[in-house]
């Protein structure tokens, strides 16, 4: 699922390991999910998203929802 | 003063969940070097299976640190792997030493084993999903 979680992280001025501690998940577990590598479970997406004080949908896009459409 | 971190937890449950299953492994070695295998079956086999219950047991607090990511790796790899690495051995096996030697049965009886478990586990797992259905 694409999603701006790299994008967000360096904002923030993150490394992946310190993301990965702060949300109490793995290093290979952001690595993939900023990838594009694996799909985060919701729990996991709605606690990146709350990390960043944004809503889910602005850090993971829908791909079911067509570009015009949003 | 040191700070626990995620991974520091994470490191010390794995750590945890493998010294258990060194524990378990040495106990129960002793237990069979010392007993009676065959004879004292009803007394070896209950204390080994609660040994290594408990020693599985230890591995809960790693299960539970780990995120769904690691977890579906963990899975992936214990379904798909495990599976191939099992068939793998038991058909070399039963190529090596003829389908209906010792060896070949007890890997058999290994394979059954390990189907029941995973039965066992799956309608479980299925029970525990159930919700209202309208």
């Amino acid at each position: 699922m694409k999603n701006r979680l790299r994008e967000l992280r360096k904002a923030h001025g993150l490394s992946q390991a310190e993301l990965a501690e702060a949300v109490e998940v793995s290093r290979q577990t952001i690595i993939a999910v900023e990838a594009d590598k694996y799909d985060p479970s919701l729990p996991m997406a709605y606690k990146l998203a709350a990390f960043f004080g944004v809503a889910v949908e602005a850090l993971f896009f829908n791909p079911f929802v067509s570009a015009e459409a949003e | 003063m040191s700070v626990e971190t995620y991974s520091s937890r994470l490191r010390s449950a794995a750590l945890l969940a493998l010294l258990a299953g060194v524990v378990a492994g040495v106990i129960g070695g002793q237990l069979i070097e010392r007993g009676k295998p065959g004879e004292q079956f009803w007394l070896l086999f209950p204390a080994l299976l609660g040994l290594w219950g408990l020693a599985l047991a230890a591995g809960l607090p790693w299960w539970r640190r780990l995120d769904d990511v690691q977890r579906a790796g963990h899975l992936t790899a214990c379904y798909w792997g495990g599976q191939a690495g099992m068939l793998a051995a038991v058909l070399g096996l039963v190529a090596a030493t003829g389908p209906r030697s010792e060896l070949s049965l007890g890997a058999l009886f290994t394979v059954v084993g390990v189907a029941a478990g995973y039965l066992l586990f799956y309608a479980g797992w299925r029970l525990r999903q159930r919700g209202p259905e309208e």
